[in-house]
């Protein structure tokens, strides 16, 4: 392996990184900035390829797991294997995918819950209705492209804003005057955080900020003011006028974002070197620095891929939630470590479950309705909602192979979420048009 | 002759006074000295007060009256004209007039009553170049006339701000030879005079252009445009081709060209060496529109080295592509269908039939269905949705369909090189297509999209071909590649108009044939909705598309001229950007056709990988490259560029030429200017100049 990365870095030092935009803005900054103790942060961890959460919390009464034998074969995991969790009721038993074993730490700790099969649904949806075409289904189940967006957007239609961008132009009123984006992503442009107002910033680990400078400095500012007009002239062409918004968006906050990755409270909280690790460690870094950048709410958005697994699903899963929940268990902490665990929720979304059945490749295929976790300080520890029957073909397979019908909308769990993190009850369902569909629109996870 | 009109001419004067002065005759000379180019001219008058009677001027210069060729000439009226050359070793001389009266005799000749003497300085001539000639230059050896005046023998001459040999033909001619390389074509000769001291000056630039025609057989715009949206870029090569062939036979030309690809060797080689040599082909293969068309296929029919991380399938994936660029949608098909690292990819090697209740693996049925060929929803020919009676649209398919084509797919296995079918699954292997396995396949009746019927008992052969004739034949197939391929070579959104005549010709190529790439390639390439040049100011605004990281990178070294020796760097670069090539995050590639640009209700699957951070990884890219800052890695031919600075106008008149094809907006040519002109040297007016071109979407965004 050649380290040409390690190269392009030595060449790219030539000119002055970030020197050429200097902003005294951030002056404002701290004058406008209110109290910390108000602060909230909601952060999804999306994990990409449709997880099969029929692994990650399996039921560990006799007659379910009975079923769950039968029905997933090869793909079962045993029993001993599995990290216990029961129900704040005591009643209902289930064992977490070994790999899990920080989340396991977490549950114990009560910071966790459990989420049973939520997907997207226009409206509370029976295999009955569905035979009878009695009710709306989203567009293009079991689509990786088509569900996360509508995971995103929870739009079961596909297209428009996010979800987070919606909640994040109602409440970002309470952050700074300075207009730091409340919506930061740190995996890249993604749907969720746009807003119909709002627009997030994109801050991927190993971002850098600024623009170089080179040449003689007077010729420089002449060179620099030049691009300013240039990114803001009219030309006639929107997608022209698009990306030379973006790259100015990126001048103009240039300063404050190296601010933020850089200049916050320092945590000792160690984070695993894998790709959701840095993720999380970014996002970390820039809740560290709130106060410095005035924010009194924030919204962020990790990712994670591989969990397409039509093969071999085992082994795959073994070496993703090893990357997954060291990740989660490392941020949990610092959040902790920086006093804000209270304030801050961290949540999972993924496209879709898989078939409950194998396929002859020992992978599962893309179904529907699947477990989820949020993790934070302010959740009441529980395992909410209704297993379904593991039947292939049962009351809940909308299909042969276990594609369960979700219990739980996208929408009641976003809400549930959106309304802790500061929007008022009668904008969800603006956020949320189809939340007035079902009769719990507050699940009850979070404090 | 009357005597005054014979002294005029060497510097005499006849004047007539009031009376002879008794007192005090004095002269002024205006001016009383003077810089002069030679081969100008300089009128001095004399002033003379005091005097009473007749008197006469006498002008002479160095004292010879009436000077000679050496010093230059000075009529009767005070006319000095210079010499055709300063005369050393001083370069200047002394123009003197005497003021005379007639002689009293006893006095036989006039006698002076009042002088006064003025410098002359004189300079070498200002050389000016009327034309060369010839103003086009062929690759060769040339001779070059230079027409103009002012000429010497001591001039300097600079071609590309090189120091010259010149023949002095005359004041007026000079002629260099030399020989123009293949690796010039498209370039210039930027030619400058500069005559040495006294009076040292320079000429205006002129120009001469090294091409390979006579007459262009399209407009310079045209050209550019068609390079950017059919190759990796505008070279000045390339710009060279089109414009000496017209749009016409340069496709035809591209169509014939043989695919470039990938060398054996790199199949034993880990898979970054052959993502480094996919851009070593887009920088400089010659089958440029075949790279391009491939590239965009490889956007449609994805396989991603994050899975399949081994040459030894890559390669043959990719070659599919080339191989296929021009070739027939159906043949595509069924390459992609047996190639192997596809079959990994989307797990249709060694998917068997259903067994102890395990059903097949889905992957590779729904995807060839919903990405590679007909889409999730029913279209009309011109890429609309069919919609139903509640206006919903109506779905191409249901998880029933899915089911039946992949058990129509079952039963395949890696090749085992042996003759005969194998009889169980064979370990991974990757030197040819997939081989099929009859006792693992389904064999079962499959009803497949529409209630389209696979009788049972057919082999894994006739259900493979069978199936994807079915769905190839499936009239989204038109709409659904012809969108998604105007997207990657042309316009992020074509009007249902554009896909609607693409379609047609998906259809049938006027032959009967359906499916035959080449025709679909050259009616997007030529359609009337491909160009800007017609458009009304609402269908601008919305036309064209962001270019990816890679071509982002790749045009522009290719318009810069760059000489690559490290294309790992490349790669690197586009990384960075958002486009790691070959290794896309997921089946949705590098980003998404559906992709809309926030705030807008526009598509822009590039802007999927364009944040504020990325758009500065591309202008800090800019500002490194044109500074040279990757070093002997990534050479810059600014040869030329560098000749122009001298004079920033032109020097933005040919970066508009290279980057914009003559189309860059006056607005943005405004901006740079000033920069241009405050940059201190003319390494740094280059930069300056490209930089502003190039770092923002001005340059980035193909329209």
């Amino acid at each position: 392996m050649r380290t040409r990365r390690e190269f392009l870095k030595q060449c790219c030092t030539l000119g002055a990184a970030g020197a050429s935009v200097n902003l005294t803005r951030l002056g404002l900054i701290s004058a406008n900035a209110q109290s910390a103790s108000g602060y909230r942060a909601l952060v999804c961890v999306f994990l990409f390829g449709g997880n099969d959460s029929n692994n990650t919390l399996v039921p560990t009464d006799a007659a379910n797991y009975q079923d769950y034998v039968r029905g997933r074969g090869p793909l079962a995991l045993p029993a001993q294997s599995l990290l216990p969790v029961a129900d704040r009721a005591g009643q209902r038993t289930f064992g977490l995918h070994p790999q899990l074993a920080g989340l396991h730490q977490l549950y114990g700790e009560g910071r966790v819950a459990a989420v049973l099969n939520v997907g997207m649904l226009v409206r509370p949806t029976t295999k009955e209705l569905i035979r009878a075409r009695q009710v709306p289904l989203p567009r293009n189940l079991y689509s990786h492209s088509d569900q996360v967006q509508q995971w995103q957007t929870s739009n079961p239609l596909g297209g428009g804003s996010g979800w987070g961008g919606r909640a994040a132009d109602l409440v970002q009123f309470m952050n700074s005057a300075y207009g730091f984006p409340t919506g930061i992503s740190v995996n890249g442009n993604t749907a969720f955080l746009n807003g119909n107002t709002s627009r997030p910033l994109n801050v991927n680990p190993g971002s850098r900020f600024g623009l170089d400078g080179f040449g003689d400095p007077e010729a420089a500012k002449v060179r620099q003011a030049a691009l300013q007009q240039i990114l803001t002239f009219d030309s006639g062409a929107q997608m022209i006028a698009a990306a030379n918004g973006i790259l100015n968006q990126g001048v103009a906050n240039a300063q404050a974002i190296s601010d933020a990755i850089n200049g916050g409270t320092p945590f000792a909280t160690a984070f695993p070197n894998t790709g959701i690790g840095n993720q999380l460690r970014q996002v970390a870094r820039i809740i560290a620095a709130r106060n410095n950048l005035g924010m009194n709410r924030q919204i962020f958005f990790c990712g994670m891929g591989g969990y397409d697994n039509h093969n071999d699903l085992l082994p795959s899963q073994t070496n993703l939630f090893g990357l997954l929940a060291p990740a989660l268990t490392a941020f949990y902490r610092a959040t902790e470590e920086l006093g804000v665990a209270q304030s801050v929720t961290t949540f999972t979304e993924s496209e879709f479950n898989r078939t409950f059945n194998s396929n002859t490749g020992l992978g599962s295929d893309h179904a529907w309705g699947g477990h989820h976790f949020v993790i934070g300080g302010a959740v009441r520890r529980d395992i909410y909602g209704r297993l379904p029957v593991l039947h292939l073909q049962g009351p809940d397979d909308a299909g042969d192979r276990g594609l369960w019908i979700p219990t739980i909308s996208l929408d009641q769990y976003a809400a549930t979420l959106a309304k802790w993190f500061g929007v008022q009850p009668m904008d969800l369902n603006t956020i949320f048009p189809n939340l007035t569909n079902f009769s719990t629109p507050d699940l009850g996870f979070l404090s | 002759m009357p005597l005054h009109t014979l002294l005029r001419g060497i510097g005499w004067s006849l004047l007539l006074g009031g009376s002879l002065a008794h007192g005090a005759v004095t002269v002024t000379l205006t001016p009383s000295s003077a810089t002069l180019r030679v081969g100008s001219q300089q009128k001095f008058d004399a002033k003379v007060d005091g005097a009473t009677t007749t008197y006469s001027l006498v002008w002479s210069v160095n004292s010879i009256v009436g000077g000679n060729a050496t010093l230059g000439t000075i009529a009767g009226d005070g006319l000095y004209t210079t010499p055709a050359v300063p005369n050393s070793p001083d370069n200047k001389v002394t123009v003197r007039v005497q003021v005379m009266r007639p002689p009293k005799p006893p006095e036989t000749a006039p006698v002076q009553i009042a002088a006064k003497s003025a410098t002359v300085y004189l300079q070498n001539p200002m050389p000016v170049v009327s034309a060369l000639v010839p103003a086009v230059i062929k690759p060769g050896p040339y001779v070059l006339r230079i027409l103009g005046s002012g000429f010497l023998p001591t001039t300097r001459l600079y071609i590309n701000q090189k120091l010259t040999e010149f023949s002095f033909v005359s004041g007026g001619e000079l002629r260099v030879s030399g020989t123009a390389t293949e690796q010039q074509v498209g370039d210039l000769l930027v030619v400058k005079l500069t005559n040495p001291s006294p009076g040292s000056a320079t000429s205006a630039l002129a120009l001469a252009e090294i091409r390979t025609f006579d007459q262009m057989k399209t407009t310079v715009a045209e050209a550019h445009r068609m390079l950017r949206v059919a190759t990796w870029g505008p070279s000045p090569a390339a710009m060279d081709r089109v414009l000496a062939l017209g749009v016409p036979a340069w496709l035809d030309e591209q169509f014939a060209q043989p695919p470039s690809s990938f060398p054996d060797t790199l199949l034993t080689k880990p898979l970054e060496y052959t993502q480094e040599y996919a851009y070593k082909l887009a920088l400089e293969g010659p089958d440029q529109l075949r790279q391009r068309v491939a590239f965009a296929l490889h956007q449609i029919w994805v396989v991603s080295g994050v899975e399949v991380d081994c040459a030894e399938a890559y390669i043959p994936y990719y070659r599919i592509l080339l191989n296929r660029a021009f070739g027939n949608y159906y043949e595509l098909m069924k390459d992609m269908a047996l190639n192997v690292a596809m079959g990994e990819y989307l797990d249709m090697v060694n998917n068997a039939k259903a067994a102890n209740g395990r059903l097949p693996n889905e992957n590779w049925a729904r995807e060839l269905m919903q990405l590679f060929t007909i889409g999730l929803v029913k279209l009309n020919l011109d890429g609309t949705p069919v919609t139903d009676a509640a206006g919903n649209p109506v779905p191409t398919y249901g998880q029933e369909e899915v089911m039946a084509v992949t058990r129509a797919f079952t039963g395949w296995t890696y090749p085992d090189k042996r003759p005969g079918n194998p009889t169980r699954f064979n370990p991974a292997y990757y030197v040819g297509p997939m081989e099929p396995v009859q006792d693992l396949h389904d064999t079962g009746e499959k009803i497949l999209l529409d209630g389209y019927r696979l009788p049972a008992g057919q082999s894994a052969e006739k259900d493979l071909e069978d199936t994807l004739q079915h769905i190839f034949r499936h009239p989204n197939v038109g709409p659904f590649v012809s969108r998604q391929l105007i997207q990657r070579l042309v316009t992020s959104n074509p009007s249902p108009a554009y896909i609607g005549r693409v379609a047609a010709v998906f259809n049938n190529n006027g032959q009967g044939v359906r499916g035959d790439l080449k025709a679909v390639v050259r009616a997007i390439l030529t359609d009337p909705a491909a160009s800007s040049a017609t458009m009304n100011a609402s269908q601008r605004a919305i036309f064209g598309k962001l270019q990816e990281p890679a071509l982002f990178v790749v045009s522009m070294l290719r318009a810069l001229k760059a000489r690559v020796t490290d294309h790992p760097f490349v790669a690197d670069l586009s990384s960075e950007m958002g486009q790691r090539v070959f290794y896309s995050p997921s089946v949705f590639n590098y980003f998404s056709p559906n992709y809309r640009i926030p705030g807008t209700t526009l598509y822009g699957p590039e802007f999927q990988v364009l944040s504020a951070a990325t758009a500065m990884n591309r202008a800090n890219f800019v500002a490194t490259l044109v500074t040279g800052g990757f070093g002997s890695s990534c050479k810059l031919d600014l040869t030329s560029l560098r000749a122009l600075a001298d004079e920033p106008p032109l020097l933005i008149d040919r970066v508009n030429r290279i980057l914009f094809g003559g189309r860059m907006p006056k607005a943005l040519a405004d901006q740079i200017l000033p920069a241009v002109q405050k940059a201190p040297s003319r390494d740094e007016k280059v930069q300056t100049a490209l930089y502003l071109a190039l770092a923002t979407g001005h340059y980035q965004v193909d329209k």
